[in-house]
């Protein structure tokens, strides 16, 4: 029997549904609340913070370096257009080093991470189907399909709808209150593009995601079609791009349907 | 580039580990383990490059048609908090 339940978490909504009972779905949670209090760079006392603050290499344990790690990858690997502003890491000789990094932010890798992370334990708990989502980002784990809503960036028009059994999923962009995103070119707000990718984990979605929407047009094509990633690249002018045939993972197009997106990019689109 | 922000991966030198400092004080050693732990295989394994890129390619579709799919409240949108 399949079990969800939902909790406030980081700067937003966590919801894990398992087939498991719901002490370990709630042990699951437990593991969300640790790694904010570890990689938010609101809370006063977690590493993040600390390294933001600190003047000197800052020792962390074997899960930050991790995550540090593959925040490092992404960066490398779509030219720093994900830039999570981390600065010189490596092995010492009392462990993972980092230098202090003032503008270190994990914010959606660590969504992302931490849905990974928390799908992989449910799994390990012996769930067959796992379904985790905090604040958007969706990873899936199951021996059977998934189907997973996809919220259109306007907010009113019709949901698409994913089939998936194992991937990640990120969309990164504007909405109708405006860009979060912030250009690394010129560390002001972006100019964005909505970027929505389908990954083999939620992790990997949200950095290309990231990167993809902030990206000239031909970089993010490029840095997408590298890794082998499928996504929907839909500029403000309204048209659309496409790596990685993505809509071998949809089981209906709702508001990514050709037809329909046209209407809403030229009606709603929250970008002109 | 502009003022882009370069990150440089690369093993520390004995200079720089001098100046280590060890600030996890603040953090229970409990909440350590445990979230170490549950990291298990997926945390080593993601720490590799290639592991990691191997974890953005697109997965594999579902072959044929859908039948009894599940369907749960996760809900895919754009991310907007920090």
């Amino acid at each position: 029997m399949l079990r969800t339940v939902e909790r406030p978490a980081m700067g937003s909504r966590a919801v894990l549904s398992a087939d498991l009972d719901v002490g370990r779905i709630n042990a699951a949670h437990e593991l969300i609340a640790r790694a904010e209090r570890r990689w938010s760079r609101f809370l006063g006392h977690s590493i993040v913070s600390t390294l933001r603050a600190a003047t000197s290499p800052v020792i962390v344990d074997e899960a930050t370096a991790a995550i540090l790690d593959f925040a490092a990858h992404g960066a490398a690997l779509t030219d720093y257009w994900f830039d999570p502003g981390l600065s010189t890491t490596g092995v010492g000789p009392h462990g993972h080093v980092v230098a202090g990094s003032p503008l270190l932010d994990l914010g959606g890798v660590a969504k992302g991470w931490t849905a990974d992370l928390v799908a992989n334990r449910l799994v390990a708990d012996g769930a067959t189907v796992t379904v985790v989502d905090i604040g958007g980002d969706v990873r899936v784990c199951s021996e059977r399909p998934v189907l997973v809503e996809c919220e259109a960036p306007d907010q009113r028009s019709q949901s698409a709808i994913f089939a998936v059994r194992d991937a990640g999923i990120a969309m990164s962009g504007p909405t109708r209150q405006g860009s979060h995103l912030i250009d690394p070119s010129s560390g002001q707000p972006a100019r964005a593009r909505v970027a929505l990718v389908v990954a083999r984990s939620a992790a990997g979605a949200e950095v290309l995601a990231t990167a993809a929407a902030v990206a000239p047009i031909g970089e993010a094509i490029a840095l997408l079609e590298r890794v082998g990633a499928a996504a929907w690249l839909i500029e403000p002018d309204g048209s659309v791009n496409v790596t990685g045939e993505p809509d071998r993972f949809l089981a209906e197009a709702g508001w990514l349907a050709e037809d329909s997106t046209r209407a809403w990019r030229e009606a709603r689109c929250p970008v002109s | 580039m502009g003022t882009r922000t370069r990150l440089i991966t690369t093993s520390l030198t004995a200079a720089v580990t001098v100046g280590v400092v060890v600030a996890m004080a603040d953090v229970e050693l409990t909440d350590v383990d445990s979230t170490g732990e549950a990291a298990g295989a997926f945390v080593a394994a993601f720490r590799d490059a290639w592991v990691a890129e191997q974890s953005m390619a697109a997965p594999e579709p579902i072959e044929g048609s859908v039948t009894e799919p599940v369907r749960t409240p996760a809900r895919l949108k754009i991310r907007v908090s920090g």
